[in-house]
């Protein structure tokens, strides 16, 4: 079984230190959600677990106890990918251009697509159900669409860990929770799928892990419950929060300011 | 956007192959059509195929010796800057980039200028476009340099610093002209050739230009992928397995090549590098993979037509190519803008 690994990960930029002593550890299944409010350091943990973050120091991250670092780049993007919040698409590449570079790290630089690149194309795209819009210039699409473009691109990859930073944030309600769906059910089928997001309800329903950081440290790890406690919403948010129950039972939570 | 590669093909070298056989017809000996295939034919066809005894010998040099090297001069040199301005609108993810950005191109013309000054470029007719092929290279190691920060090379400060070095090095290229002013005819030499133009090229200005057309081509077209992918960022690009530092390296690296190989030849040859990929963009959609033999294909067949119009619009003289390229080029590359600009005003 796969591990990604951070230990005591800390980068920082210029004088300021971003991320503190970062210790977290991610195997199969989980579908965990990383909260904290803006700036506190999620993007820097998720692009520096993803191996983007080239000053980190050497065994800060590992990939089954090997350093990220000594790991060939294509390697890397084979089993780990990073969907950044920019959702923007440049030039006109239809749909299917888009999702098939995501078979970049398998493709040797002479090689032929492959009926594997093929397959895997197919079947990212009908994952993420965008086939009608396949020949559609991927830069006119709207904002959720364009998403699950993004998201079948790196599906398309076949990645064990996906780790995607907010990529809920520009979606209205149903794009969003469609997203959420997808990311569940690649938790399901084996992948490790980590989330930036600031939709404390969103994690509330979808997460199996939470972790929750805080000016570039790592507060608590562990369940909902466990993290998203009153307090711990309190001193970090610095919001009170009410937890109504909702039809389903799952309760959700409405904020007020302190 | 696929399904029309085909036809763009139909279309684009059909127009090559008239134009050229146009541009080596129609000059100041005008010769017929007939005359300049029995030419070609005869000198690449085994002997007993083509009757040349219809063919005097001052056609035969006409088109052989003057003519058919400056078409092919004329294609390389629209095919090269075609396919660095593909590489430089991808590279800075802007459309309207163009392959003088990173200092190359003024790097050359420096070179040449240098050539023309130091006497060279008098005592051997290959010493102008090696000088400004080592000029193109010098400046864009300069420009790269300065760029480049802990083994980091931002394409922004990348712009910055090829924008900068380009401005100087114009300014060195004008401050040669400006001292050496009279000697009358060296500085009628600087200037004509800064304002680009193919007059008098031999084959040996194609076989110094065509080499690296070609590499520049095939190594442009072996990193389309990487190319396609860095046009999405550079962080989606790393995150899919690019070495991005030196796929960026050697990218800039064959624009260097692309552009001092056609300035050698040509001179300062604007708009092309610019026009011809948006152009061909618009047809055949973004991806690199087709994108850059299309727009080499017809950026060569561009240049074939301007020559034949800076040849022949006011005879007996010519107007420079430069000119033609940018009167041409102008107008389009304005039209794009207001196009543009209209899409981003309306959404």
């Amino acid at each position: 079984m796969s591990i990604l690994e951070a230990r005591e990960a800390s980068v920082s930029r210029g004088q300021r230190l971003i991320l503190k002593r970062a210790s977290l550890s991610l195997t199969r299944g989980e579908l965990v959600a990383l909260v904290g409010p803006n700036g506190s350091g999620k993007s820097t943990l998720l692009r520096a677990l993803a191996g983007l973050w080239p000053t980190l120091p050497r065994d800060a991250v590992t990939l089954d106890g090997r350093p990220i670092a000594d790991i060939d780049r294509r390697e890397i993007a084979r089993r780990i990918a990073f969907v950044s919040q920019d959702a923007t698409i440049h030039f006109a590449f239809t749909v299917d251009e888009i999702v098939r570079m995501g078979r970049y790290p398998h493709r040797g630089r002479f090689a032929r697509e492959s009926g594997a690149d093929r397959e895997a194309v197919r079947l990212a795209i009908a994952r993420c159900d965008i086939e009608h819009l396949a020949a559609r210039a991927a830069n006119t699409l709207s904002g959720g669409e364009r998403q699950r473009v993004l998201i079948a691109r790196t599906l398309a990859v076949e990645p064990e860990f996906i780790l995607l930073d907010e990529p809920t944030a520009s979606l209205d309600v149903e794009h969003s929770l469609e997203v959420l769906d997808l990311c569940r059910s690649l938790a399901a089928s084996g992948h490790v799928v980590v989330l930036a997001t600031h939709d404390l309800n969103a994690v509330a329903r979808y997460a199996s892990k939470v972790v929750l950081i805080h000016q570039g440290e790592i507060v608590s790890t562990g369940s909902r419950d466990e993290v998203l406690s009153q307090q711990s919403l309190e001193q970090v948010f610095r919001v009170r929060a009410d937890a109504v129950p909702g039809g389903d039972g799952q309760p959700v939570y409405v904020f007020h300011r302190l | 956007m696929k399904a029309r590669i085909p036809l763009f093909y139909a279309l684009l070298l059909p127009l090559l192959f008239v134009s050229a056989v146009l541009a080596i017809a129609i000059g100041s000996t005008s010769l017929g059509w007939g005359t300049v295939l029995r030419v070609v034919a005869g000198k690449l066809l085994p002997a007993s195929w083509v009757d040349l005894t219809r063919v005097t010998h001052a056609e035969s040099v006409i088109v052989w010796l003057i003519r058919v090297p400056r078409v092919l001069v004329a294609a390389c040199v629209g095919a090269g800057l075609a396919a660095s301005g593909v590489i430089m609108q991808a590279l800075f993810r802007n459309p309207l980039a163009e392959p003088s950005l990173v200092g190359a191109g003024a790097g050359a013309v420096l070179g040449g200028v240098i050539a023309f000054v130091a006497g060279w470029s008098v005592t051997s007719v290959i010493s102008l476009p090696l000088a400004a092929m080592a000029g193109a290279l010098i400046a864009l190691a300069l420009v790269y340099a300065m760029a480049t920060r802990g083994g980091v090379t931002p394409v922004t400060t990348l712009l910055l610093a090829g924008v900068a070095a380009g401005s100087l090095l114009t300014a060195v290229s004008s401050l040669l002209l400006s001292v050496n002013i009279v000697n009358w005819q060296m500085a009628q030499d600087i200037v004509f050739w800064m304002m680009g133009g193919l007059d008098a090229r031999s084959w040996t200005h194609f076989w110094l230009c065509a080499p690296f057309v070609l590499l520049g081509l095939v190594a442009a077209i072996v990193q389309s992928r990487d190319l396609d992918l860095l046009q999405q960022g550079e962080e989606t690009a790393a995150s899919f397995g690019v070495d991005v530092e030196s796929a960026k390296r050697m990218l800039t690296l064959t624009t260097a090549v692309l552009t001092g190989a056609s300035v050698a030849v040509a001179g300062l040859v604007g708009f092309v590098g610019l026009v011809v990929p948006h152009a061909v963009r618009l047809v055949l959609g973004p991806s690199n993979k087709t994108l850059l033999p299309a727009s080499a294909v017809a950026g060569a067949a561009f240049l074939i037509l301007c020559d034949l119009a800076a040849r022949t619009l006011h005879q007996p003289t010519e107007i420079r190519l430069g000119i033609v390229t940018a009167l041409c080029g102008g107008p389009v590359f304005i039209a794009l803008l207001i196009r543009r600009y209209r899409d981003v005003t309306t959404g």
